[in-house]
């Protein structure tokens, strides 16, 4: 009965061109538009919070010290929260149980390599979840390398240049000028060693998360709105179905199956079942489609993609039984719904990245739908496996199941 | 005792009481009218006798079920065919039928029969395969009807079933009804159309504001009446006085001034149609038309509420 109730749901909407059209046309082209439009807002963007970072020293070098307090306390203060803390194994496990997101360790001889060109090998170690934050530890300490390289090596000409006008004794202009390097010579050759100097980062040039995957810094302009107006529209799709609901409730089929001894549970489990199997189907053509047409890189786990669209049809299924069941007329649900997915979607980030709202609204993003499915989906295309989208997942069933509670306790007592 | 009997039912909705102390008595086999306006009370008694809606106060019994303990059971006596067409239209007439008859629990075969038996009845067989969207209002209400049908319910209860639809199928259905009824159907049969219920109802329980006003065989009813006749009369250019003045006419018991008719309750129709006829000429009204009914359901109502079935 349960999947009869959902399966002639689904027939339904499916036969509804304009609901097809609102379902997977429409999102296909929005993504297609602002992907494209919108997609250089992320090349070198850096969207993240504050955040802390602790910092285990072991060079004993005057550079690393500079680093700490000009680098990352100084400069770097807008955006990170610098501790320091002398045993490595303390630091890791801060790392491990969550206290802090970010762990930086300046090996032995940080200074003397940086000197004498080696490689420095400044190894950075971030959360699953915290991806941006490696990146931005990356560009704070090549700027301060770059920027040290080249009063040093200014101050290093200097002393040359007076040290052959002493030696010298007679000179005239030209030998001065021949003797005082060219700036632009000195950048390109600071640009060269610091290239030469390079901070690696553990586990080679990609940023090392805990769960051991190689992960890439910031997801494409495509990538970002393919998930973000997947999920608006996949809360679309489940509109689409608490439309119907409203519409079989002003129709009577809804009193005309409860009078056919189909008990009320059954008919609400079906109807919830209907709205999962159509947002669920909805979602996973779009990202095909995305995939195999835009060329979009929904990462490598597709037990994940599987899982976390799964956990987004089910919260946004659940939110359609709410809406559903607030609603007495179909125009009406379709207002509630406009108003619950447009304020989720801005709010969630799904029109512009959250690092360009205000603070309080980065907040209240995490109370949407959006912020934590799209994080999921985030964390999966830069290369996180399954485990690490689970507290997504958690997150999405946790909401999914307080709107259809709500939904089915106002179901229960409409139907009584 | 009675199949269906329902004693002291009540329910309100808010502060208007929409069932009002309702009792009634509905035998086994029977077709029985429920009569009554717009607003009367009839869907809400429907729902309360299809459990859709539970009673205030008052009980139903089934058979040996009463309806507050085992609604489950009484469900399975009822086939409800409800007053809105209640299909998906998407859906093609088949998919409905079968759809239905999958919620009245039947399956395989059995279904298979039973959906083809339904499109026969609703004379669509033809257009099985066609979307209820693409449908008559007509061929619409008799799918409404076959869907009720499906699982062989001992009773039927139809809600209005021929609001708004063309003479064809509205003698369908009203065939349908009376054939059912002769293979031994209990048919529960509720319309503001006066003639349909004559037509069918072996008894008839008139409701106005709730209440049962009145309920029998149709001879009964009339009985009520007494030997008065109606004197329809339609008319235009009327100035508001007819209503007064004709009632003063020797021989009329009550008037009722429609938008462009006056209903007239006589006792012999011949001796004061001339007055009727002289007292419009007076006031230069225009009449149409005239016609004298003999005792009906309708002036059943008149006579019982003061107001036409139709107002």
């Amino acid at each position: 009965m349960i999947f009869r109730i959902a399966i002639k749901d689904l027939k339904i909407v499916f036969r509804d061109k304009k609901a097809l059209a609102i379902m997977l046309i429409m999102p296909a082209v929005i993504m297609f538009i602002l992907g494209s439009a919108l997609g250089p807002m992320f090349e070198g963007s850096n969207p993240i919070e504050r955040f802390t970072v602790v910092v285990v020293n072991k060079d004993e070098g005057i550079l690393s010290q500079v680093l700490i307090q000009d680098g990352f306390r100084k400069h770097g203060a807008d955006m990170l929260n610098t501790f320091l803390e002398s045993d490595e194994e303390k630091a890791n496990e801060m790392l491990r149980s969550k206290k802090v997101s970010t762990i930086v360790i300046i090996p032995e001889g940080f200074t003397r390599k940086f000197f004498e060109g080696y490689d420095t090998n400044i190894r950075i170690k971030t959360q699953a979840d915290r991806q941006y934050n490696a990146s931005v530890i990356k560009s704070i300490t090549e700027a301060f390398c770059r920027q040290f390289y080249l009063y040093w090596a200014a101050a290093s000409s200097g002393v040359e240049v007076i040290t052959e006008i002493i030696n010298e004794e007679s000179h005239s202009d030209e030998n001065t000028k021949a003797l005082i390097p060219d700036i632009t010579t000195v950048m390109f050759d600071m640009q060269q060693k610091t290239g030469a100097a390079d901070i690696e980062f553990y586990g080679e040039k990609d940023v090392e998360s805990e769960d051991g995957n190689k992960k890439r810094e910031t997801v494409s302009g495509m990538q970002y709105y393919s998930v973000a107006m997947l999920v608006m529209f996949v809360l679309f799709g489940a509109s689409t179905g608490t439309k119907l609901m409203v519409e079989e409730r002003q129709s009577n089929t809804l009193g005309r199956l409860l009078t056919t001894g189909v008990g009320k549970v059954k008919i609400i489990t079906g109807k919830f079942l209907g709205l999962l199997f159509i947002t669920f189907t909805q979602a996973m053509i779009l990202i095909v489609f995305t995939r195999f047409v835009y060329g979009v890189d929904w990462g490598r786990s597709v037990l994940g993609v599987v899982t976390i669209t799964l956990c987004i049809a089910f919260s946004g299924s659940g939110l359609g039984m709410m809406i559903g069941s607030m609603a007495k007329t179909s125009s009406a649900a379709e207002g509630l719904s406009q108003l619950f997915i447009q304020t989720f979607t801005v709010i969630g980030g799904g029109m512009m990245p959250l690092y360009m709202m205000p603070g309080f609204l980065r907040v209240l993003s995490r109370g949407t739908l959006n912020w934590w499915a799209a994080n999921g989906y985030y964390d999966l295309m830069l290369g996180s496996n399954y485990t690490a989208i689970l507290p997504c997942c958690g997150v999405l069933i946790l909401m999914g199941v307080l709107y259809l509670g709500v939904g089915v306790a106002r179901f229960r007592t409409q139907a009584s | 005792m009675a199949f269906i009997d329902i004693k002291n039912l009540c329910k309100s909705f808010g502060s208007k009481k929409a069932v009002d102390n309702v009792s009634l008595e509905i035998e086994e086999g029977e077709v029985f009218g429920l009569l009554g306006p717009n607003g009367a009370g009839k869907s809400t008694l429907i729902s309360m006798l299809s459990t859709l809606i539970k009673p205030d106060a008052g009980e139903i019994t089934v058979g040996v079920y009463d309806l507050s303990e085992k609604p489950s059971e009484i469900k399975k006596f009822f086939g409800l065919v409800p007053q809105e067409i209640a299909l998906y239209p998407t859906l093609t007439a088949k998919e409905n039928l079968f759809f239905w008859g999958r919620m009245y629990g039947l399956g395989g075969r059995l279904l298979k029969e039973r959906v083809e038996e339904g499109l026969e009845l609703a004379g669509l067989s033809d257009r099985a395969k066609d979307r209820i969207e693409s449908f008559s209002g007509g061929m619409k209400r008799r799918i409404n009807v076959a869907a009720a049908l499906l699982h062989h319910p001992r009773a039927i209860i139809m809600d209005e079933p021929t609001v708004g639809i063309d003479p064809q199928s509205r003698n369908h259905i009203l065939e349908t009804v009376q054939r059912l009824n002769k293979e031994g159907m209990t048919v529960i049969y509720t319309s503001h159309y006066m003639e349909e219920v004559e037509l069918l109802c072996t008894r008839i329980a008139i409701m106005d504001g709730g209440k049962v006003i009145a309920a029998g065989s149709k001879e009964e009813l009339q009985k009520l009446v007494g030997e008065t006749e109606t004197i329809n009369i339609r008319i235009s250019n009327m100035s508001g006085k007819e209503k007064s003045l004709i009632e003063k006419i020797e021989g009329v018991e009550s008037v009722t001034v429609g938008e462009d008719k006056i209903t007239i309750a006589v006792k012999d129709a011949d001796s004061v149609l001339a007055s009727v006829i002289s007292q419009f000429d007076a006031l230069k009204c225009k009449i149409h038309s005239i016609n004298i009914d003999e005792t009906n359901l309708e002036r059943v109502f008149l006579h019982l509420t003061g107001k036409a079935l139709r107002d």
